[in-house]
């Protein structure tokens, strides 16, 4: 697998880790044995006297403590050599995976799903991360510890051997015939707790809505249901696996009984001392717990390598967005657009636009207005190159999209999106996104043209006030005046707002449309939105139906000649007229 | 770790949790009233007195046969301490050996037996503790769900209950197993010879002080591992979610920069937490094989100086190491109690809110007539969002109220359902007051279509007949047809019996509010209350909401949270709330001419004329 490749940067400890893992190994193997010679050769030993006794055991005993002593260092420098390796290896991972994820395109990132690439750069690259520590330490030991034991143990005799020939198939097909069982049901035991959940969410959220229709009950007994049935499927699962730990149990501890057993006939025939058969239960264990290890290896090797699948499809992923070389354009503050056909890359092929053709002029505010569906943010997503065109093109200032760098491209667009997306931090912090540099008078201007000045100095820490996660802290309208900010404060060639004044009342919007013109008269404005009262005053609407431009138009002439666009104004200013009063 | 720690043979302890080094590091909450939780816990196990009896039976039977077990194997081991050309008395080893088996039998068997015993006492508590939980939860008023986070409500109900029950059932073996075997091992050890007791002992305070120190250490640096991975997942999620913003702005090399930085500290700090949780196993086995010598010196030292019989060394080495692991084992259970009686105690939490009062009774009948007298309400004390506000609606009546945002529009939707109470004043309907109807048959007599349209993940035809539960088929389409609903039901790929995905997220804010109309139609009932959305839909749709909402406006007492001209121009009064007073009232037309706040209003709000 390539992406423990990553690994090769910290061979060091990579390698330091089992041999000091070895080290601990084969001390915990000589302990058994020194036990042993400590009965036969010291307390048992009918030719020493009382003092002589003593110093045997002493002796032995002090090796043993040694000995054990060496193998704790061994422990503690694997695990030490291990967590190095491994976490500098996590570490490097997440961060190739978080700037390959920071690069993608937005058809990947869409089709990914955000929540699945936070959970790859997590837990994925968390259990990745595990596993080497594992393979580093537990994958040395269990089966290092298996064949060591077994080594001891039939250099004592054969018949050992022979008892773990029964007892070890035995364990394994134990393990097997639970595990089939069980592991099916964990999904489904997975399954009907997403429903528990999503019955109390429903129940939370909605509780209005519940108590409205006075349907408490029923919704006790919808999560009644629920609850009764994850409750009996875990307890299926639960009581499978309570029948698993008495056998391997009693497996193990019989085979302590037949190597007793055994021995017996060993000592008789005068092969064997006591102190060695003492040992051999011991190595007996010691083996049959590694062989269970080993077993286990095998679950985690198939679930860590699921989790190594996931976080390699965002490593090969390459972005279908591929940068340009130029950095200029030549007709500054221009947009056009060039008969452009797009569809989403992840649908069927049905286009969202088909045969789009504008141009916008250096200062011009274009407002685009359409139905939902109709493609207005699709529309606007292709000039930052969110996406590319299908067919046709796009060009900014002169120059066809697809030539730029994209930094450079960007550098030069503002877009404030429909959903507002802050940052956690100050209102500051986000502000500076637009321009890192900016100085406090460049923001004080950019708040004030974005009407955003009343409201933060209205705060006790003005500016520097926490806007929560997401932007939470902020009323809708606040949040959309920050990101407005944001945007101005690039003083763009190209500003595009997408529906990005909607929680705005009028004469807010109003207000900033104003300012805007005032301040910003260089920049090129493309705007999407809903209300007849922010278009109105645009230089041009574009009015979309179905992903075709059916008008291109001021105000007064598509009120005159667009049937589409008088529908929209009578809906919404219908009888408005009379009560102008103006 | 502890290999060579081991009694031969497996470790007589009930299967389930692995109690495994690392269970020391885990950052555990204490509970702020331990005492009181765990009596109510009591209470709650207690209903399985019979469960509980055969547990705590079997415990004792596992506990038994763990201590026989090393006796046995002490006994058949001294079997085969002969001397060079003695012959091994096959007769005594058959039948100690026969014991030594079954008192392994016993243990399985019973293992066996307190295995499922827990399991099923581990579901009923959940099963029972969930249940109680969630009856209480959907009787909480409203208020509750205001002022709580949805996402801690959520952990309470399923992360807390399942911890709670599994700790309950495997902790409570788990201590009286361990106390029984400490016991006992004790007991029999004295009783074979109590220097040599003694002796076994002096590593007991050691690795107690290391479990402590050790746990302290290390539960710091796990805790601080645990917030550098809450602070890099928030790192990547607020980019990843936010992409767009993230592109738009060329920041991905910042964002980076911050994520590289996190990475870095977590790398380090999980390296110490590594190492410190490797330390323990070590630690603990050195200890162990210092006991083991100790004893084999101090018994070697014995038998010579009195005598002492040789399998009594034997018996010890097996025992002390059968009472250290109890210690050590009691010792993590701590941390895991401490916390799962943490998790109770915000489960208990719930359960002790106050629920919703319904102390009406009277039998009168709701028909539509409403009447606001002098009611004053605050959502915190010293605010007030209503003052002294007075309203007559006659039945059939449409009433729009209209103001700016936080003036209290919604506060009057929120007393008339009773999802909060009024403070001060009366509301009557019907000339009943409010307070006297029992809550149920007000709220079947009021339906209400919400801002934020909450559906459930059931079917369209489900949740159309979450009005009325008796609803006909017929009836339901009708209701469908009346909402403009039934065209972009019929086109889905199942119909009626579609089934919604999580809130309805397979509809648009349009088609999801149109069924939220159809609910109401099917209520039928006498009051109806609209909040009007703000969220902006496409022209069509719009047309189709308002054009439902006049069908299911049709003879009803209507109040309008008004948002859109049109709903508010055919209204017979207009009521506008500034600053939680009604500072004016009338018809559209009446307020236009008087040139008051509503002109401003209106103009400001709907027609975006700059005033």
């Amino acid at each position: 697998m390539k992406i423990f490749k990553g690994l090769k940067k910290y061979w060091f400890w990579a390698i330091l880790s089992p041999l000091a893992m070895m080290v601990e190994v084969i001390c915990d193997l000589q302990l058994p044995n020194l036990m042993s010679r400590i009965v036969d050769e010291g307390i048992n030993n009918p030719l020493l006297s009382g003092t002589e006794k003593l110093e045997t055991v002493l002796s032995i005993g002090g090796l043993m403590l040694l000995l054990g002593l060496l193998g704790a260092m061994g422990g503690m420098s694997s695990s030490f050599f291990a967590a190095k390796a491994s976490q500098s290896f996590g570490r490097d991972l997440r961060k190739k995976a978080f700037g390959k994820i920071m690069h993608l395109s937005f058809e990947q990132t869409d089709k990914f799903t955000t929540g699945s690439l936070v959970t790859r750069l997590s837990n994925d690259i968390t259990m990745v991360t595990d596993f080497v520590t594992m393979a580093l330490r537990m994958f040395i030991r269990s089966p290092f510890m298996l064949v060591g034991g077994l080594y001891m143990l039939i250099t004592m005799s054969g018949d050992f051997g022979l008892i773990l020939a029964i007892a070890c198939p035995l364990l394994l097909l134990t393990f097997f015939l639970f595990l089939r069982k069980a592991t099916p049901l964990f999904s489904v035991v997975q399954k009907k707790l997403d429903k528990v959940n999503n019955v109390v969410q429903e129940n939370v959220t909605g509780a209005r809505v519940v108590k409205a229709y006075v349907r408490e009950e029923h919704e006790i007994k919808r999560f009644d249901e629920a609850n009764v049935d994850l409750v009996n499927t875990s307890y299926r699962v639960q009581k499978i696996l309570t029948f698993m730990m008495p056998i391997i149990m009693i497996i193990m501890n019989l085979t302590v009984v037949a190597v007793i057993t055994v021995g017996g006939f060993e000592v008789d025939a005068g092969n064997m001392k006591v102190g060695a058969i003492m040992s051999a239960m011991t190595y007996l264990t010691m083996v049959l717990m590694s062989f269970i290890m080993v077993g286990n290896m095998a679950q985690h090797i198939t679930r860590a390598f699921a989790s190594v699948r996931r976080v390699n499809e965002v490593l090969d992923t390459e972005p279908v967005i591929k940068d340009g070389t130029v950095t200029e354009g030549t007709e500054r503050g221009t947009v056009s657009f060039k008969n452009v056909t797009f569809a989403y890359p992840s649908s069927s092929g049905e286009p969202v636009l088909s045969n789009i053709s504008f141009d916008v002029k250096r200062g011009e505010t274009v407002a685009i207005m359409g139905a939902t569906g109709s493609g207005k943010t699709s529309l606007i997503n292709l000039i930052p190159r969110f996406y590319d065109a299908t067919e046709g093109e796009v060009f900014v200032d002169g120059v066809n999209v697809k030539e730029y760098t994209l930094a450079a491209l960007r550098k030069r667009i503002s877009v404030v999106s429909q959903k507002t997306e802050l940052f956690s931090g100050s209102i500051r912090h986000n502000i500076l996104q637009g321009k890192p540099d900016a100085s406090d008078a460049e923001i004080e201007r950019a708040i004030t043209v974005a009407q955003a000045k009343e409201f933060i100095d209205s705060f006790e820490e003005g500016i520097e006030s926490d806007v929560g996660e997401k932007g939470m802290k902020l009323s809708g309208g606040q949040r959309q005046r920050v990101s407005i900010a944001r945007g101005v404060i690039r003083c763009p060639e190209i500003m595009i707002m997408d529906d990005s004044m909607s929680a705005l009342d009028l004469s807010t919007d109003a207000r900033l449309r104003k300012a805007l013109k005032k301040e910003l008269s260089d920049t090129t404005v493309i705007m999407v939105a809903q209300r007849v009262a922010t278009v109105m005053t645009a230089d041009r609407i574009i009015i979309l139906e179905n992903g075709t431009i059916v008008g291109n138009d001021n105000h007064e002439r598509l009120l005159e000649s667009c049937e589409a666009y008088q529908t929209i104004y009578n809906s919404q200013l219908k009888k408005g007229d009379e009560t102008d009063g103006r | 770790m502890a290999d060579n720690r081991k009694p031969q043979g497996v470790q007589m302890h009930p299967p389930g949790r692995g109690g495994g080094p690392m269970r020391h590091g885990m950052p555990f909450e204490k509970p702020k009233d331990a005492k009181g939780t765990v009596s109510r816990l009591i209470k709650y196990i207690g209903k399985s007195k019979y469960l509980l009896l055969g547990l705590f039976v079997s415990v004792v039977f596992i506990s038994l046969a763990g201590l026989a077990a090393p006796y046995f194997q002490g006994i058949s081991v001294d079997v085969l301490d002969i001397l060079e050309g003695e012959r091994v008395d096959f007769n005594k080893l058959f039948i100690y050996v026969g014991l030594l088996a079954a008192a392994y039998i016993v243990n399985s068997l019973f293992t066996f037996i307190q295995g499922l015993i827990a399991v099923r006492l581990a579901r009923n508590t959940v099963r029972d503790m969930r249940r109680d939980l969630f009856n209480h939860l959907a009787r909480l008023p409203v208020k509750f769900f205001d002022t709580h986070r949805h996402g801690d409500i959520m952990s309470r109900m399923t992360n807390d209950v399942e911890t709670v029950s599994n700790t309950i059932s495997m902790s409570l073996t788990v201590v009286v197993s361990g106390v029984l075997t400490i016991t006992g091992v004790l007991t029999v050890m004295f009783i074979l010879n109590w220097q040599m007791t003694l002796i076994s002992f002096i590593t007991v305070p050691l690795s107690f002080m290391a479990t402590l120190l050790m746990g302290k250490v290390m539960r710091k640096y796990f805790k601080r591992q645990q917030a550098l991975n809450g602070e890099l997942n928030g790192i990547s999620e607020e980019a990843i979610t936010e992409y767009r913003t993230v592109a738009a702005y060329s920041l991905e090399d910042s964002e980076i920069a911050d994520f590289d930085l996190s990475a870095d500290n977590l790398k380090n700090t999980a390296v110490t937490a590594q190492l410190l949780g490797g330390m323990m196993g070590p630690i603990m086995n050195t200890l162990g094989n210092l006991n083991y010598i100790l004893i084999a010196a101090a018994g070697g030292f014995f038998s010579v100086s009195s005598g002492m019989p040789l399998s009594v060394i034997q018996s010890f080495l097996l025992y002390s190491k059968q009472f250290t692991r109890p210690i050590n084992e009691l010792g993590n259970q701590w941390a895991t109690i401490q916390t799962a009686i943490a998790g109770a105690e915000r489960i208990f939490a719930v359960m002790d809110s106050p629920l919703e009062a319904d102390e009406g009774k009277s039998d009168a009948k709701v028909d539509g007539e409403l009447d606001f007298s002098h009611v004053a309400f605050a959502y915190k004390e010293g605010e007030p969002v209503l003052n002294d506000f007075d309203i007559h609606v006659n039945k059939g009546n449409r009433i729009a109220i209209v103001g700016k945002t936080g003036a209290g529009k919604t506060t009057v939707v929120n007393l008339l359902t009773r999802f909060y109470d009024i403070q001060g004043g009366s509301i009557t309907v019907d000339g009943t007051d409010l307070f006297d109807f029992p809550k149920a048959e007000l709220r079947k007599n009021i339906a209400i279509v919400l801002q934020d349209t909450v559906l459930f993940s059931d079917t369209v035809k489900n949740n159309i007949k979450y009005g009325r539960e008796d609803a006909t088929d017929e009836e339901i389409i009708a209701a469908a047809r009346l909402a403009n609903a039934h065209s972009f039901i019929s086109k889905l790929p199942d119909g009626y019996d579609t089934v919604l995905s999580e809130s309805g997220a397979n509809l648009s804010a349009g088609q999801r509010q149109l069924l939220s109309i159809a609910r109401a139609i099917i209520a039928d009932p006498k009051i109806l209350i609209l909040d009007e959305a703000t969220s902006s839909v496409d022209t069509t749709t719009e047309l189709h909401i308002q054009e439902a909402m006049l069908n299911l406006m049709k003879d009803r007492t209507s109040l309008i949270i008004a948002h859109r001209l049109s709903t508010i121009r055919d209204v017979d009064k207009i009521i506008v709330l500034d600053g939680g007073r009604i500072c004016e009232s009338g018809n559209h037309e009446e307020l236009l001419q008087k040139g008051g706040y509503y002109r401003k209003l209106y103009m400001d709000q709907f027609a975006g004329i700059e005033t």
